[in-house]
Parts: C-alpha cells; sequence; structure tokens
C-alpha cells in the first residue's frame, strides 16, 4: 500500500544505564541518514498495553472483530508501530527547533544540533538510546518489525561507578546503592544477550564501550555496516568532544560493605563470560520462544496488576482492623519493648 | 498520506436494548458494513492516554513534549490506523460471513460480493453497548465518528438481560439490581455524550419507534449519518428483533433488590421518555465527560507506584504484627524466668 511506503527502520541502542548509550545515540545521529530522538522509555509499555487491548479484543472468538476479521497480532503491532514512526517523522522539524531554543536547559551541545538536524541530510531513520529499552526488546520488535538493536557492554565496575556518580551530572539518583547498581546491570545485560541469541547478529549488534574509546573508527565502521548504512567520519565526532557524563573521580572507592559479595561476583563473571564469547552468529529459535513467553507473562502481569492491586490493599485494611494498636503507638512503644527486654534481669 | 473515510458509526446504549439489530440494519446500507462488537478499543483509547501523559506530563524532553506532537494529533492517528486495519480487512470479515451465510441461506449469500463490498463500503458501524462508557475516548481516537443511542425502556431491557443465559449460555448480569443499575449507568453515560457533543454527533433512537415505524426512523437516522436512504436496511427487523426470548410467564420482583435502583432507573426512563435529546452542546458536560474519561487514566498512571507502595505498607504492617509477637513472646519468657528465681532464691533475690 503506497501510504506505508515510509522507511520505518528505527534504530535503538541498548544495554546498560551508564554504559555509552546516549553518547552512542549522539554519534548515530550525526549520520546523514538518522536523527536522535530524545529518550522515549514509553514504547515498552505501549506494546504490553497494545497486547492487552488485542486480548480484550479477540477474547471472545469469532464474535469479536479481531479473529472475525483474521487480523493477527503482528499486524495489529506493526500497524501501530508505522502509526507511531509516521508521527516521529512528521515532527523532527518541531524536535529541532525545541533544541534550538533550548539546548542550554536540556543540557545539549549546541555544536551537534545542526550535525543531527535535516540540514545535514535527508534522515529517514531515528535513534533512541533508552537504556530500558533492554528489557523490552520483543515488544519493540513486534511494534518495528525491521528494527535494529545495538547493544553496547561496558565493564560492570566501570558502570556500577558510574551510576553511584550518577547524581552528580543528573541530580537524580539512579540507583541507591552499590549492590543494586549490580544487579541493574545484570538484569539489563543479560535481557540484551538474551535478544542477541534469539534475533541473530542481524538484528543486534553488539559493541563493546572499550573498542568504541579505543578503535573508535574500526568500531564505528561495523556498526554502520550493521545498519547498512555507508561509513562517515562524522559519526565520530561526538566522540572526540566527551564521552562518559558521570565524571568518575579518580580515587573513588567502588566497595561498599553491605553489597552482597555474590551478586557481585556473578555480575563479574557474567561480563568476564561475554568479553570473552564473541556474540552469537546464529538466532536460537529457542531464545526466541523464550522472549515472546516473557512478553506473554509481562501483558497477563499487566492485566492482572489492578487486581494485584485491590488485594495489597484489602490486606492493608484487614491488618488495620485488626487489634494492631497504630503505627505511631507501635514507634513509641517498641523502644520501650526493647529496652526492657535489653535490660539483664 | 493517502486519506481514507474516517467516519465510523458507533450504536451505543444499554445491552439488550438493540443494539445489535440495529448495528446489523445499518451493516446493510451500500456504504456501510458491519464489524461485530470489537470492545478492545476503548481499552486502547485509555492505553494510549496513560502512555501519552504518563511520558509527557513528566519530563519537558520527553519524546512527544519535545517533538510537539499534540494529544489530539496523537489520537487520531492511532484512529486512522484502527480505521485502516478494520478497512484493510473487510473482505475477510465478509467472505467468513459469506461462508456460514451461504448454505442455507441463498438470499443473504447474493446481497454481497467479495467485488462490491471491497469497492463500495467505505464507513464501519460497531455495536458495543460497552461503549456507552467508552465515547470520550473513541471521540479521541475518531474525531469524525458518530455515535447512535438506542435507548429501550427499563423494565424490558431488565428482563431481556435475566433471560440472556437462555441465548447465550452465560449470564450478562448476576440479579435483578445489577440490570437496573447496568440499564442507568450505561443510559446515563450516553445522555452525559448527548449533552457534551450535541445532536451533531449523537442521535437518539427509541427502541419502540425502531419497532413501530422501522421506515420512518431509519430515514431520520441515515440523514443523521448523511447517508441516503437504502430500504435494504429493514430487512433485518422483519425477520427477528429482541432474541433473549423472554417466557411469557417471566415475572421481575426479585427480593432483595434494592427499590431506591430500581426507583432512580424507572426515574430517568420516565425523563427521557417526557423530554427530548437537547439541541445545544453544554460545556459543563464536555467538562464532565473529559474528567471520567481522564479518572482512570490518572488511576492506572498511578497504579503501579501506588501498589507498590499498598504492598511496601502491607509488608510492614505484617512485619510489625511479627515484631510485636516477639516481644510478647520476650516479655512472656522474662516473666517465667522472674518468677523461677524468685522459687529458687525465694523473695529476696529480686530488687
Amino acid at each position: 500500500m503506497e501510504m506505508h511506503k515510509q522507511l520505518n527502520k528505527p534504530i535503538f541502542v541498548v544495554g546498560s544505564p551508564r554504559s555509552g548509550t546516549s553518547i552512542l545515540s549522539w554519534c548515530l545521529g550525526h549520520h546523514p541518514n538518522m536523527f536522535p530522538v530524545p529518550e522515549s522509555n514509553w514504547m515498552g509499555d505501549f506494546a504490553v498495553n497494545l497486547g492487552i487491548a488485542y486480548q480484550i479484543g479477540s477474547a471472545r472468538g469469532d464474535y469479536s472483530i479481531l479473529s472475525a476479521m483474521d487480523v493477527q497480532d503482528d499486524e495489529v503491532f506493526a500497524a501501530f508501530g508505522r502509526t507511531i514512526n509516521e508521527l516521529i517523522m512528521r515532527h523532527q522539524k518541531d524536535l529541532e527547533k525545541k533544541r534550538e531554543t533550548r539546548c542550554v536547559e536540556l543540557n545539549l551541545d549546541r555544536r551537534w544540533l545542526e550535525a543531527t538536524s535535516a540540514v545535514s541530510g535527508p534522515k529517514k531513520r531515528w535513534v533512541d538510546g533508552t537504556p530500558e529499552y533492554s528489557l523490552h526488546i520483543f515488544g519493540l520488535r513486534k511494534l518495528f518489525p525491521d528494527a535494529r538493536f545495538v547493544h553496547i557492554l561496558r565493564d560492570v565496575r566501570a558502570v556500577v561507578c558510574s551510576m553511584l556518580n550518577f547524581y552528580r551530572v543528573a541530580g537524580t539518583q539512579l540507583v541507591r546503592n552499590e549492590e543494586e547498581g549490580y544487579r541493574y546491570w545484570l538484569r539489563t545485560v543479560r535481557a540484551c544477550v538474551k535478544a542477541e541469541q534469539a534475533y541473530g547478529p542481524s538484528v543486534v549488534h553488539r559493541i563493546r564501550y572499550a573498542d568504541l574509546v579505543d578503535t573508535p573508527e574500526s568500531a564505528m565502521r561495523s556498526l554502520l555496516d550493521f545498519l547498512a548504512e555507508p561509513y562517515t567520519t562524522r559519526c565520530l565526532r561526538p566522540l572526540k568532544q566527551r564521552i562518559n557524563s558521570s565524571n568518575v573521580s579518580p580515587n573513588f572507592n567502588a566497595e561498599d560493605s553491605t553489597t552482597n559479595p555474590a551478586v557481585v561476583k556473578e555480575a563479574t563473571q557474567l561480563c568476564a563470560e561475554i568479553e570473552e564469547t564473541p556474540q552469537a552468529a546464529k538466532a536460537s529459535s529457542t531464545a526466541a520462544d523464550e522472549m515472546e513467553a516473557a512478553f506473554r507473562e509481562r501483558v497477563k502481569y499487566v492485566a492482572s496488576a489492578h487486581k494485584a492491586y485491590q488485594k495489597a490493599r484489602q490486606i492493608i485494611d484487614t491488618l488495620k482492623k485488626s487489634d494492631l494498636p497504630s503505627d505511631a503507638a507501635i514507634e513509641a512503644m517498641l523502644p520501650i519493648a526493647n529496652s526492657s527486654l535489653s535490660r539483664k534481669p | 498520506m493517502q486519506e481514507r473515510v474516517n467516519k465510523p458509526i458507533f450504536v451505543v446504549g444499554s445491552p439488550r436494548s438493540g443494539t445489535s439489530i440495529l448495528t446489523w440494519c445499518l451493516g446493510q446500507h451500500p456504504n456501510i458494513f458491519p464489524v461485530n462488537e470489537s470492545t478492545g478499543i476503548g481499552e486502547l483509547a485509555l492505553a494510549l492516554a496513560v502512555c501519552y501523559q504518563t511520558k509527557t506530563g513528566l519530563q519537558p524532553d520527553s519524546l512527544w513534549t519535545a517533538m510537539n506532537v499534540q494529544q489530539e494529533e496523537f489520537f487520531a492517528a492511532f484512529g486512522q490506523t484502527i480505521n485502516e486495519i478494520i478497512l484493510r480487512h473487510k473482505v475477510d470479515l465478509e467472505r467468513r460471513r459469506w461462508e456460514e451465510a451461504a448454505g442455507p441461506n441463498a438470499a443473504h449469500a447474493s446481497f454481497v460480493t467479495e467485488q462490491s463490498i471491497s469497492v463500495s463500503k467505505t464507513r464501519w458501524v460497531d455495536g458495543t453497548p460497552l461503549y456507552s462508557f467508552h465515547i470520550c475516548g473513541l471521540r479521541k481516537l475518531f474525531p469524525d465518528a458518530r455515535f447512535i443511542h438506542i435507548v429501550r425502556d427499563v423494565t424490558s431491557v431488565v428482563r431481556s438481560m435475566l433471560n440472556f443465559h437462555r441465548l447465550a449460555g452465560v449470564s450478562l448480569v448476576g440479579n435483578e439490581q445489577e440490570a437496573y443499575d447496568y440499564w442507568f449507568r450505561a443510559v446515563s453515560a450516553c445522555l452525559l455524550a448527548e449533552q457534551a457533543y450535541g445532536p451533531e454527533v449523537m442521535f437518539r433512537l427509541r427502541y419502540s419507534e425502531l419497532v413501530d415505524q422501522p421506515e420512518g426512523s431509519l430515514r431520520a437516522l441515515l440523514n443523521f449519518l448523511g447517508e441516503p436512504y437504502a430500504p435494504e436496511c429493514l430487512i433485518p427487523l422483519r425477520k427477528r428483533i429482541n432474541s433473549s426470548n423472554v417466557p411469557a410467564n417471566f415475572k421481575l420482583g426479585e427480593s432483595g433488590t434494592d427499590p431506591l435502583v430500581i426507583e432512580r432507573a424507572t426515574r430517568l426512563y420516565a425523563k427521557i421518555e417526557t423530554a427530548p435529546q437537547p439541541s445545544a452542546i453544554s460545556t459543563i458536560a464536555i467538562d464532565e465527560i473529559e474528567a471520567t474519561f481522564n479518572a482512570p487514566i490518572n488511576q492506572v498512571a498511578i497504579l503501579r507506584t501506588e501498589y507498590a507502595k499498598a504492598h511496601a505498607r502491607a509488608q510492614r504492617l505484617a512485619n510489625e504484627v511479627q515484631r510485636k509477637r516477639a516481644t510478647i513472646r520476650a516479655l512472656q519468657a522474662r516473666r517465667w524466668r522472674h518468677k523461677l528465681r524468685q522459687f529458687v532464691f525465694g523473695q529476696d533475690a529480686v530488687p
């Protein structure tokens, strides 16, 4: 159909937060055929919600519109993905205008604005660098069957350091403590590795952060090759200006005594393992099935979240109604009880 | 982008008010094809609203804010997508119906050919009664949609609802009170939409008129839809109306029904009988219907954090219970030790 001629091959840069997802998105955004969009962190949930709506719409078998019309869920997802793509492409100019006027406020490098705008080429693809999308690759692929994913991998210790220092730049905390940092890294990287296995190197491309820093040109060449875009040195420009925005102080001590050593061990082991073994060369249908099952599970979970919420409220109400004293009374009572307990008889 | 006709028709009202038969009637029109109850679209509008609002309300540089995508455009774009999917698949839908109907009913089989529907029919009609509660969201998705509010007297509806299981095998409502309440809620939602959007968008049709003067009411209805009159639309009315088969001896008056619920519904019906549909748009009603649409969005948006909070609080209270039990046990143990010491060393041993 003529209306669907518009190119719909977005690029998602995934991986753990503080692994270089933002800088790599900006690098790719310097390419004449790609422009960077702000982190959206929206489409993963959207895919899940669409899954729920589809379920409702096809729950009644032939009586419901979707089943009666032989509309497969892949088609519904892809149609909505196209709509998102069209909205984004249609509003590219607005995004540039806004960036122009608010670049100080948004903490954008003014030098990058021209390179990432339509002036530098008829950009037909967009790049999104939302790290959370590591956990939503399945849903994103349903929305955008031709999307490409770049998995940027950085050493877990460096990532955790950077996470803990993040609030210095952003003012908000990414993780509360070291252990959370390790866990966050594990969760996102595991999801990305699973996607590498599930979809193979034609859909997911792994790039090492170290390679991007040490041998930027060859790293970028193979990345652009994967994206089927011609190589241009422009994509290296942001790397020269700055990389790693969290400013880890050299004497920062990453050791935290409350951190569970098992988690650290697990993460460092996985990190070493991934460093040693190259990306899987073939797509595995087992891994793909696993990812699909996880998505269906998520749809079910979100659909039932409301019920779970009601249940939690009920628990609170029953607990309140039981003969428990009020919170304040408990708080006041506890020290008394504790001191009387600790006193030697 | 190629612009397609995107003016769907939604038949709303309480269930068992004739929404299905009217959908079929309109579906006989040369420009309208019927889709069965679609149901999911209302939820989808809500899901879209959640996604749009939660990610724009928070940060100034979030995707849709940064890209200056306004809410109207956002919703309409997805409505267009739904419209396209439905139009693209109408051939499948008709083919399936054609195959099902071809055997016993030859007249039905000759009523359409794939060619004729795929070329000529440009609008679809949906008869999901549940959409009575989603009119605001549907209008966001389909700004040019038209709504027909079919209203039937509450007593007949309640009787029909209570006998629905005979036909469908599943119950629509648990008891009489629920039936009255369902009618009241659905009709109230439709009346609010009538006030909010006016007679250009909403058309009220009495079920009794459809039965007594089918031609006159369909003429008025098609006029409202901007479609020429087509006598084919009357065909389904000749065959059957009211599919719930209420037995002649079926009587209402279940014990335990709250008389206030009945009164509230019958009073509303009496009001509808006497007063015609409002001819002007009320801004108060618009605000109200928007607020009703937004309420669950905010609820869904905060659901996750609220759930986490509620869960944490439940956990904390459970921990308090445990702590308190432990304290009591410890104090009891201490009391026993105290008594034991008194027993062994005598009264003097304890200060």
